[in-house]
């Protein structure tokens, strides 16, 4: 893909503007760190966003409502009751990738690697998208809807995403993130993220998502019928998991066998399950 | 920006003076800075890993080899050159010098200008922060200890040896 011509806008709806009259031409841009593997010989004009008043975290509605365009620093930085965004933040790439990519602009063309839209899966987050053809002139969908696709499928010209809204977690509720890296600052090749509710020892509602080992995100939701109700007995929960995982079909990533990926997906989603557990209910969930 | 025959006049703060250039919408930072005589800040893996190509834009350590130009329109932009000089070398860079952590010296402006970007955000980062905030900066010489060590001693710390 290479650039032809740029535009700085000022405000979301110079952006939306801006993008209904390019049309496909238009290229959304925040930090601009995924282009490096947008495999397209077309010309784009840039349409950059990073001005438009669009990062910023506050708390509301029960969560936190994070601008699309706020850098993976500073959603690493916060730091808050129920906010569970910093480890998933602090993992990703280096720091000079922090400080440049966005988490609109993570989420918005996913790749195999990506780590948010894991993360927002299992914390049943909405993304919220201003739509000139909406009417209200914006659309809310939540993780599991926006995610069934490759985003920039939905993202068509004249939408653009405004702002992602995630529950606070705490009180019988717990968030856990495993990730797998050859090196520490390097791809996922296995990415799990739990956010589970306990109930008297039992699971009383599980959310589980996955990422590296497919080639797009995914919530595990056989998984989390057969875990719902259960006892929250880490033996038991192996054995549930690793059933499962047998089911499905892993990729081999940095030269490992489908076979061990799927084996690492397995340890991993337990692990990220009794991460969430022992944070559950006791306070544990605040910025790690 | 004005459109100069089909390019374009970026402006912005260049290691603390106003500067413009004309650029290509397709160009990168890094292929600016060094067609502008700005050589210090160095190609390596030209796809965001390495750190070589390390700037600082308003305050924030960022690859440059990913960053197109347009992008720092209005910014502050710092290079290597605009980190001391020969004969008055900042702190980081005597630091790095006096722990020996210099080889080949191909990394050590991407280092320096992340190191100063971390500095200047935390004058007193642990040990575990500056493995942290420099994780985007490869050497292939001196095996990182005497990097962290220079940076410790710089922060006003001691390392574990």
């Amino acid at each position: 893909m290479r650039f032809k011509d740029f535009i700085i806008v000022k405000s979301a709806e110079e952006a939306v503007s801006v993008s209904m009259e390019l049309g496909k031409e238009g290229f959304i841009m925040a930090g601009g760190t995924s282009t490096t593997y947008i495999a397209d010989n077309s010309e784009k004009i840039a349409i950059d966003i990073t001005r438009a008043g669009l990062s910023g975290i506050e708390k509301k509605d029960g969560g936190f409502r994070i601008g699309a365009t706020t850098k993976i620093d500073e959603i690493a930085r916060f730091n808050m009751d129920g906010w569970v965004l910093s480890e998933p933040a602090w993992r990703l790439a280096t720091q000079q990738i922090r400080n440049i990519s966005t988490i609109g602009g993570n989420i918005s063309r996913v790749f195999w690697w990506s780590d948010f839209p894991v993360v927002l899966l299992a914390l049943d987050a909405k993304i919220e998208i201003k739509d000139s053809c909406a009417s209200g002139g914006k659309t809310e969908m939540n993780a599991l809807d926006f995610f069934f696709t490759q985003p920039v499928k939905i993202l068509k010209p004249g939408k653009i995403i405004t702002s992602i809204w995630v529950p606070a977690v705490g009180g019988d509720c717990g968030f856990g993130y495993a990730k797998k890296t050859k090196t520490s600052p390097g791809f996922t090749i296995c990415t799990t993220a739990s956010m589970i509710t306990l109930k008297e020892g039992e699971f009383e509602e599980v959310k589980v998502a996955i990422g590296g080992v497919f080639p797009f995100p995914r919530r595990l939701i056989e998984l989390e019928k057969v875990l719902k109700g259960k006892k929250c007995n880490r033996n038991e929960v192996e054995g549930v998991v690793k059933n499962v995982v047998s089911t499905l079909k892993c990729a081999g990533r940095e030269g490992m066998s489908s076979e061990y990926s799927a084996h690492l997906l397995s340890v991993t989603i337990t692990d990220s399950i009794f991460m969430a557990v022992e944070r559950a209910g006791d306070g544990k969930n605040e910025r790690c | 920006m004005k459109d100069v025959k089909g390019s374009k006049i970026l402006k912005f703060r260049l290691n603390g003076k106003e500067k413009e250039f004309i650029i290509d919408p397709d160009q990168k930072l890094i292929d600016l800075l060094r067609d502008e005589g700005y050589t210090g800040t160095k190609r390596g893996c030209m796809e965001g890993r390495c750190g070589a190509c390390t700037v600082v834009v308003d305050g924030k350590a960022v690859y440059s080899c990913l960053l197109y130009a347009f992008q720092v329109y209005g910014r502050d932009v710092w290079t290597i050159e605009g980190v001391g000089s020969f004969d008055s070398p900042h702190p980081i860079q005597k630091a790095l010098v006096d722990a020996g952590a210099v080889q080949c010296g191909y990394c050590t402006p991407g280092i320096v200008m992340s190191a100063r970007a971390m500095l200047e955000q935390n004058p007193s980062p642990q040990e575990g922060e500056i493995v942290k905030m420099m994780d985007g900066n490869l050497c292939r010489c001196t095996g990182y200890e005497k990097i962290f060590k220079a940076l410790l001693l710089v922060s006003g710390q001691k390392g574990n040896g």
